[in-house]
């Protein structure tokens, strides 16, 4: 069975991802960055320039008036959401894998992790809190760590996490800490580290199944809801079903309801194919530029 | 004689759907029923089944998406499903219902527990309409595949590797 010091050498190994992402990161988590920080790190990367201006020029962002600087693009989307896009455009190919150790068909854990994301996004409409803007990526890297993990998971280590989930009435995380002694989530933190993104997005993918809610980390907060919310929906159950602790105070703290709850979900089972699209048009634009 | 053509067709009903049909070589089928609910229905006699997949319970709470999707919400979904099944010729009185779904996270304060919302809803409009079920595989935290063979009239789910006839 892998340890997670194994499992870190494996992850030591993972192509690296483009500097300005961590980058675009650590601004976004900085209280103290301001908006030209964050223009010139995207300007500085012309992928992320071109993602950007494409994506605040998409129809499913654009009001109709077209953006032609990056300081407009962030001010029509966000620098979180600008991050979250390029992430996800990366990370496109990895997530769309069968993940067999979880039970996960092709493109089930990309669908999954793009459906947390829009509810992270959505969030703001339905629980009237400001979400930390890291919040987005944390969301749709989330479950990563399954993407790792999955091929450790065959035969007997999967079927003892079943046994050992069933036989003590555990929650499905909780069964996979038991038997290989950490768990999909920690897996993502060390990933996300290992790429240098700020600890609070590391945390919230961390500690998605353990959120705290003392108002320090309202990503990890959003990141535990939009999870919640792509289960609800019927997207990614895989084999951990739903056996997951929900975190009612997490919900409250962000000032959600369970009416506003169900808008969310409605919101994002509507807008997810249209919004599965635009990443997965983006990734493929990015492939074209790369030959 | 010539061979008889009618091979199986599967119609796969998508999260917030529905499909019904009068074709008797036809398996319908819903996936990842989570805390959302499947109503399958079946009469014999006019061959009409179908198989409705709602996920939330009540469409006040949203009711832009409500138009837009009408068969998200379990107050307007389901007496849409069965109007369908009796414009098709099938009767209330021989109607066979069978429901799963409505499973739950582990959630101490009940605020996640749109499963049991889901199930309360449509209970609701079963016993103001004078609906019967007559087996249900309904809670727990498992996720459930529902199937209707419209031959047989067999109604089943798969569920951990495992089928189960309702």
């Amino acid at each position: 069975m892998i340890s997670l010091g194994e499992l870190s050498r494996e992850i030591e190994h993972l192509d690296p991802i483009p500097v300005s992402q961590p980058l675009l990161a650590q601004a976004i988590a900085d209280p103290n960055a301001d908006l030209q920080k964050i223009v010139t790190i995207i300007e500085y990367d012309p992928a992320l320039t071109a993602n950007a201006l494409k994506l605040a020029n998409s129809a499913y962002y654009s009001p109709g008036v077209p953006v032609h600087s990056v300081r407009e693009a962030v001010a029509r989307l966000g620098a979180g959401r600008i991050l979250q896009h390029s992430v996800g455009r990366m990370m496109h190919g990895k997530l769309a894998q069968a993940c067999p150790g979880y039970d996960l068909a092709e493109e089930e854990l990309w669908h999954h992790s793009v459906a947390a994301a829009l509810a992270a996004d959505n969030l703001p409409r339905y629980a009237k809190t400001a979400i930390h803007p890291v919040a987005f990526t944390a969301s749709l890297l989330h479950d990563i760590g399954k993407f790792i993990l999955s091929r450790h998971l065959a035969g007997e280590v999967k079927e003892e996490i079943k046994k050992v989930e069933h036989e003590h009435r555990l929650p499905y995380v909780e069964a996979e800490r038991a038997v290989l002694g950490f768990d999909h989530a920690q897996v993502g933190g060390v990933i996300a580290r290992r790429w240098n993104f700020p600890d609070t997005l590391a945390d919230a993918i961390a500690r998605h199944h353990h959120p705290r809610h003392d108002g320090e980390n309202s990503a990890l907060c959003a990141v535990h809801i939009g999870n919640a919310v792509a289960k609800i929906i019927g997207v990614g159950m895989g084999s951990e079903e739903m056996n997951m602790l929900a975190d009612s105070a997490s919900a409250r703290s962000l000032g959600l309801t369970p009416t506003t709850l169900e808008a969310l979900c409605a919101t994002v089972a509507y807008e997810l194919p249209s919004v599965v699209a635009i990443f997965e048009e983006e990734s493929h634009g990015v492939q074209h530029s790369h030959r | 004689m010539t061979a008889q053509i009618l091979t199986e067709r599967r119609l796969v009903v998508g999260v917030a759907d529905m499909k019904m049909t009068n074709r008797e070589s036809d398996v319908i089928v819903t996936h990842a029923l989570g805390s959302c609910i499947g109503i399958a229905i079946y009469d014999p006699t006019a061959m009409v089944g179908g198989i409705l997949h709602f996920m939330l319970p009540d469409a006040s709470a949203n009711p832009q998406r409500a138009a837009e999707s009408p068969w998200m919400f379990g107050s307007t979904a389901i007496p849409a499903f069965f109007k369908k099944a009796y414009e098709l010729g099938a009767t209330k009185p021989r109607l066979i219902v069978k429901v799963a779904g409505g499973a739950q996270f582990l959630d101490d304060k009940e605020f996640f527990a749109i499963g049991k919302r889901n199930h309360t809803m449509m209970r609701k409009i079963f016993w103001q309409n004078g609906v019967l079920t007559k087996t249900e595989h309904v809670g727990g935290t498992v996720s459930r595949t529902l199937f209707l063979e419209m031959s047989s009239g067999r109604i089943w789910i798969a569920t951990g590797g495992k089928e189960i006839d309702l």
